[in-house]
């Protein structure tokens, strides 16, 4: 949440509530490394362009084991289209078959 | 270990002067530009030029050149993609080929090393050489956030930087394309990205592996690189090297930008006077 937060501060100019929402999204996320590159990107679109580097720095020196969860939010879930259609259908037959009372 | 073994960049622009700026940061009190130029004859690299033989225009104004020097001494960064994609025979060329380019560089050097995969980390060399084991291979692959990060790890130094990325697919990222060229424009740092299969890349109707290539080459052009494809059956290590190379025979221009407005975007043209050859560089560069 805190990313997406992030994000649209970020696209509308409000790039001191960007690095704010980023911040935090880097602490939570001290495993994965979404939030720590989104709130380097901040800083340089703030024009801090050291305190970036001195982030990017930080994180890249992690140890970094898994995968962000945000990107199964970036590709859509669409994955799950599928069975997700395919349940729905299931579900749909079923129905039909057994009318509702 | 030797600073030569931290990562390398190639910076194109540079804030210079009387006052102690870091590499790639413009500030109120800029009073100067460094370009990282390459003068081609065709494809042949032209030697021996001096200031006299440059002309330059910057958004439009002719600019006096300060200075023009070599990039003997650089900051070479080199990223890896070491994602799940990149295992066994591909993994072992991948170290082979940057250990050829760890040996092309010299004491004057500063050489950073990345690995990418859904993360980036900065690698340690042992004894001089990268080890498998010092690599976190597998996962999806954050191709811009690497660049993201490497851009801004290879602009943190007063050499000239030069960043060569042998590219994977990107399937996880955070950044936008545009949001990595936006950082481009901001630092100085020359960027070579290395395209295995490229032909087969290229030859896709996929949009999104289009759509990623076409990023790479507007990143290259932007920052006065180049894109390398690479045949899939060719080794990583002479590209590698030829990359170095040709990053040695660049120029480093010096001016102050007069009759311009210091805030913006800076177009900049670079030609020769009085010779046959085009010139290669950045762009231009965005003050904020």
């Amino acid at each position: 949440l805190r990313l997406v937060r992030g994000s649209l501060a970020e696209a509308q100019g409000r790039y001191d509530d960007a690095v704010a929402h980023f911040g935090q999204a880097a602490e939570v996320s001290s495993h994965w490394q979404a939030g720590c590159v989104a709130l380097a990107h901040a800083m340089v679109a703030q024009g801090q362009l050291q305190t970036a580097r001195d982030t990017i720095r930080g994180c890249a020196g992690r140890e970094i084991t898994a995968a962000d969860p945000w990107f199964s939010y970036a590709m859509g879930l669409d994955w799950l289209v599928e069975p997700t259609v395919r349940a729905l259908r299931g579900e749909f037959a079923g129905r039909r078959a057994v009318p509702d009372e | 270990m030797n600073s030569r073994f931290h990562v390398v960049v190639l910076a194109g622009i540079l804030a210079i002067g009387g006052l102690p700026l870091r590499a790639g940061q413009f500030t109120a009190a800029t009073v100067g530009v460094r370009l990282d130029v390459l003068a081609l004859d065709g494809r042949t690299p032209l030697s021996g030029l001096t200031r006299e033989d440059f002309a330059l225009r910057d958004n439009g104004v002719a600019q006096e050149i300060e200075s023009v020097t070599s990039t003997e001494a650089a900051h070479v960064v080199v990223a890896l993609d070491v994602s799940g994609s990149v295992q066994g025979q591909r993994l072992r060329r991948l170290i082979d080929a940057a250990n050829e380019l760890v040996r092309a560089t010299t004491p004057a050097d500063r050489l950073t090393m990345v690995g990418f995969a859904h993360s980036l980390r900065t690698l340690a060399l042992s004894n001089g050489a990268l080890e498998p084991t010092s690599l976190p291979t597998g996962g999806s692959t954050a191709l811009r956030d690497a660049l993201f990060a490497s851009l801004m790890l290879a602009s943190d130094d007063s050499r000239p930087a030069v960043l060569i990325l042998l590219t994977g697919l990107d399937t996880a990222s955070w950044l936008s394309e545009a949001q990595v060229l936006d950082t481009a424009h901001r630092v100085d740092v020359v960027a070579y990205p290395v395209a295995v299969d490229y032909d087969r890349m290229r030859s896709t109707r996929a949009w999104s592996v289009r759509r990623s290539l076409a990023a790479l080459e507007q990143l290259a052009l932007d920052t006065g690189g180049r894109l390398v494809p690479v045949r899939p059956d060719r080794p990583l290590g002479p590209t590698f090297r030829d990359v170095l190379a040709e990053y040695r025979q660049r120029y480093v221009i010096t001016y102050t930008p007069k009759g311009v407005d210091r805030k913006g975007w800076h177009d900049i043209d670079v030609r020769l006077k009085g010779k046959r050859g085009t010139v290669q560089t950045r762009r231009g560069y965005l003050v904020p």
